[in-house]
């Protein structure tokens, strides 16, 4: 996820004070207001993310790898390494988690600036199989946040006076 | 950044002013009133009422955008605009509001800002019509032509000898999808360290197939359902400049054809089929569309959507947005990114 839990909280905090409670006439609805934002403070302290989404993006972006490895090898180059290690623990922490996953997105970029380079040895048909298998890794490796993200309602944020 | 309150009656007492010095007459502004839609410039209607020393008194139904300091696409620029709609205010069948008065100089009311006529109509939003209301196919295949019509108007505008061709900034067609692309990059940060992967290949897929334009056009830049006013199942206004640049005309034809424009159909912009779209504006124009053309800046478009979304997501971040609702256009990123997948596999 690219947006932090606490950015989010404070975010919908501020909205929820600045931009709508002065707006709210009933006492009820302003009583309502108030019991959600106490709830928005205490949520940042009780929430855990799931690393199941990383682990599964991470197991994706290594299988990838290994893949497009294998065809820059057959092709008889070397592959650009990557700029730290991937491997881990079973009972590796939320923040390693995302500091694999980085290095994994980081290579993807190195084997796209070295594909796209101009000098790159590679055939034509060498290079269409190796991109085949970049965009595949990129594509796949966004699936298990595809699956988290509901469709945003515009609609209802379109307001009132549409 | 201080947030600057256009809430209150400072905003009316120095909008007069600005008004009375530019016109020279005294002015007075009522019923001023915000509108919500917006997640760029806010924008109010009001009458603006003028009187003496020489005229009839008159009284105008006005609309004034302010490009907020804190908005999707900041900061921004009036000038653009405004040359944009008085270079096409004589352009036969374009339906666009007249451009009075603009500024640049912050001192002025605290940011841009731009006075337009105020025009009658609503904006037709494809998505609800989604989520409730029967589909008239009619009466959007009516706006649909309104719709090609309208963009034909713009591209053949000879902008050369008007005040459009300040907005060109000495790029040659050859160079114009790259300078977009760039643009864009930029507005995302672009190239970062921390870029995700599937913006990187698309910055590079982008670069490595760039095509020079056919033709130099004044490219409207957010050519969509959503920037029109309709009335009667007639457009009323093509609104929304604040992209307006020149460049490639294919960019407002990739743009306009979206899928995420198209409320779930495979009409552009959920009025009009492609094929008809493009067949009319070939007649209209005179110009032959390329799909692959098209088909290239369908892929910018949603390169530039993309953009917006992560600019959106670190204005949220760094505590720089006004609006919550960008914080929730975060969230469409990966989608975002997954559709740019699919279209750069599908590109001919």
């Amino acid at each position: 996820m690219n947006q932090s839990l606490s950015g989010l909280l404070d975010g919908m905090r501020r909205a929820l004070r600045e931009d709508v409670l002065p707006e709210v006439r009933s006492a009820h609805a302003r009583g309502q207001m108030a019991g959600v934002i106490d709830i928005l403070n205490k949520l940042e302290r009780m929430v855990v993310w799931s690393p199941d989404v990383l682990r599964e993006e991470l197991a994706i972006i290594v299988e990838g790898f290994r893949a497009i490895d294998e065809q820059v090898r057959l092709c008889g180059h070397e592959p650009p390494p990557p700029d730290a290690d991937l491997k881990l623990s079973s009972a590796a922490s939320q923040s390693e988690l995302e500091s694999r996953v980085a290095v994994g997105k980081r290579r993807l970029v190195r084997i796209t600036d070295w594909l796209f380079d101009p000098a790159n040895p590679l055939s034509a048909e060498q290079r269409k199989t190796i991109d085949a298998l970049l965009r595949a890794t990129i594509r796949d490796a966004m699936a298990p946040e595809r699956r988290l993200v509901p469709r945003a309602d515009y609609s209802g944020m379109a307001g009132a006076d549409d | 950044m201080e947030a600057i309150d256009w809430s209150g009656p400072d905003l009316q007492r120095r909008l007069e002013t600005f008004l009375r010095e530019k016109t020279r007459r005294t002015v007075s502004v009522a019923n001023m009133h915000r509108f919500s839609a917006g997640m760029s410039w806010i924008t109010f209607g009001f009458i603006g009422r003028f009187d003496g020393p020489e005229g009839a008194p008159e009284s105008l139904d006005l609309i004034l955008r302010i490009g907020d300091p804190y908005g999707l696409l900041a900061p921004y620029r009036a000038e653009p605009e405004f040359l944009a709609l008085t270079a096409l205010s004589k352009t036969p069948g374009l339906p666009i509001p007249r451009a009075y008065w603009y500024s640049d100089d912050e001192s002025i009311i605290g940011a841009p800002f731009i006075v337009t006529q105020r025009v009658d109509g609503e904006t037709p939003m494809p998505w609800k019509r989604v989520s409730g209301g029967q589909r008239d196919v009619a009466a959007d295949l009516a706006l649909g032509h309104d719709f090609v019509d309208a963009l034909a108007a713009i591209h053949s505008c000879e902008w050369a000898e008007t005040s459009a061709a300040k907005l060109s900034d000495g790029v040659a067609a050859d160079d114009v999808a790259r300078h977009e692309t760039k643009r864009w990059s930029a507005h995302a940060g672009m190239p970062r360290s921390d870029a995700h992967p599937q913006m990187h290949y698309a910055m590079r897929w982008l670069e490595a197939n760039a095509s020079p334009a056919p033709r130099i056009t004044i490219v409207h830049g957010d050519y969509r359902v959503g920037n029109f006013l309709a009335l009667d199942g007639r457009i009323t206004a093509i609104l929304d400049w604040e992209l307006v640049h020149l460049g490639d005309p294919h960019e407002d034809l990739g743009w306009a054809a979206l899928r995420v424009f198209a409320a779930g159909t495979s009409r552009v912009g959920g009025l009009i089929e492609r094929d008809e779209f493009y067949a009319r504006y070939e007649e209209k124009t005179g110009q032959k569309v390329r799909r692959d053309l098209v088909h290239y800046y369908e892929i910018l478009g949603l390169y530039k959507q993309a953009a917006m979304l992560i600019g959106a997501t670190e204005r949220v971040s760094a505590g720089r947005a006004r609006d919550y609702r960008m914080a929730a256009m975060g969230f469409q990123l990966t989608p975002t990114l997954l559709e740019l997948n699919r279209l750069i596999e599908a590109a001919p």
